[in-house]
């Protein structure tokens, strides 16, 4: 009875070393995260709808149904991201996570400088590159610097009724996830809409700068 | 042989038990970080980098995208008053305020995560700016199959659902919780069955 007493105390044991094991790995193997989701919807550095108040299903579960989203990948490993939109809308707010699905930063229209959406994230060494020489567009950006290489963002537009749905779609066509040049670069390139280039296939493309643009 | 069984045993002890624990608490209603104001449940740190392993379980494993601190914040409601769970057959009355913030909406989920849609199969929600409000400033909301008049927020198919409120823009996530929110209350007024 003894022994018996001692294998479960034994099993109860490795039971809570499983549970704590399982807990902790989950963010690093989960295959159905929301990561792994957006992959399946789009290349990276480029915006896929999530939501909207129109479609029945979104891409990602319990988000607002009043709310249009859209998401894109990014890897500051390649180069800086760039965040930028236009648009206008009553409120909006961007939320930038890491690759396990780990909120990294958010912000909203009232937190931005001028209410408008400008933001870069950048890796520590791209930070100490921008703080030597800022480049002048950055002024007016909310810079989100993080250890993480490989994240996505999420931007978030309310639609309080249908009658706003031309501004909300109207905010998120108009935005821009793409690769930042850091102004000491070679051959600056500072706007432009890369996002339809490549996809994650060929990582060293896209920095070189040349400006060459695939027409898709 | 003995032995056998004895490693047997503990292997399914080990691995049932722990596995069975981690399944159970990545489910929506745990109760870690959890900031609970009657029926309903928040996860404020949900959306930060110092959320706790649990949170960030059962973030990763379900896909979602928690609203971060500058956004908002979510409360789920499982369970009415009397804590009886919600039904999808039932009508249910919420009355109060809410606690302040910009903006804020109403929406039903399905256990499964899901929006609950409307007649014509778009996701149904109630924003606080076209809400009608008594003249108290307070504010009544009727939950339910049927329509009404007044504030009505649409449920349709049968089970189990999940109300959700966001609030956006509140100070609720950026100052101390010191401030006890006032949050509506869920009653139920009638079921079908």
């Amino acid at each position: 009875m003894t022994r018996l007493f001692y294998l479960t105390l034994v099993g109860l044991v490795l039971a809570g070393i499983v549970h704590l094991m399982i807990i902790l790995l989950i963010p690093s193997y989960a295959t159905k995260d929301a990561w792994t989701r957006l992959e399946n919807r789009s290349g990276i550095w480029s915006f896929t709808p999530v939501a909207s108040p129109d479609l029945p299903r979104s891409v990602l579960p319990l988000v607002d149904p009043a709310f249009r989203m859209a998401a894109c990948r990014f890897d500051l490993q390649e180069a800086p991201l760039r965040l930028a939109s236009d648009g206008r809308a009553p409120f909006w707010s961007v939320a930038i996570f890491d690759r396990q699905g780990r909120n990294i930063y958010s912000f909203n229209d009232r937190t931005a400088i001028e209410r408008r959406l400008s933001a870069l994230i950048v890796n520590p060494v791209q930070m100490a590159r921008l703080r030597k020489n800022p480049p002048p567009d950055a002024e007016s950006a909310v810079l989100v610097e993080t250890d993480s290489a490989e994240g996505f963002v999420v931007v978030r537009v309310l639609q309080s009724d249908p009658s706003w749905s031309e501004e909300t779609t109207g905010f998120l066509n108009n935005a821009k996830c793409e690769r930042y040049v850091l102004p000491s670069d070679p051959g600056d390139v500072e706007d432009g809409d890369e996002t339809s280039l490549n996809g994650e296939a060929s990582q060293t493309d896209g920095q070189d700068g040349s400006g060459s643009k695939p027409s898709s | 042989m003995r032995a056998f069984f004895e490693a047997l045993y503990v292997i399914v002890i080990g691995l049932g038990l722990g596995g069975g624990l981690s399944m159970i608490s990545i489910q929506d209603n745990h109760g870690f970080g959890a900031l609970s104001l009657g029926s309903w449940t928040a996860w404020p740190l949900a959306g930060s980098a110092t959320a706790d392993p649990y949170t960030r379980a059962k973030v990763a494993a379900n896909a979602e995208v928690p609203l971060g601190a500058a956004e908002g914040i979510a409360f789920h409601a499982r369970n009415d008053n009397q804590n009886r769970p919600l039904r999808r057959e039932c009508i249910y009355r919420l009355s109060g305020t809410t606690p302040p913030g910009r903006v804020w909406t109403l929406a039903a989920h399905a256990v499964s995560g899901e929006g609950l849609t409307n007649a014509i199969a778009q996701p149904a929600s109630l924003v606080s700016r076209s809400l009608l409000r008594r003249d108290d400033g307070k504010m009544d909301i009727v939950v339910g199959p049927q329509s009404v008049s007044g504030n009505w927020l649409p449920l349709s198919g049968s089970g189990p659902f999940v109300l959700i409120l966001r609030l956006y823009d509140t100070q609720i996530t950026t100052s101390s919780s010191l401030l006890q929110p006032d949050m509506p209350v869920v009653q139920r007024v009638s079921c079908a069955s």
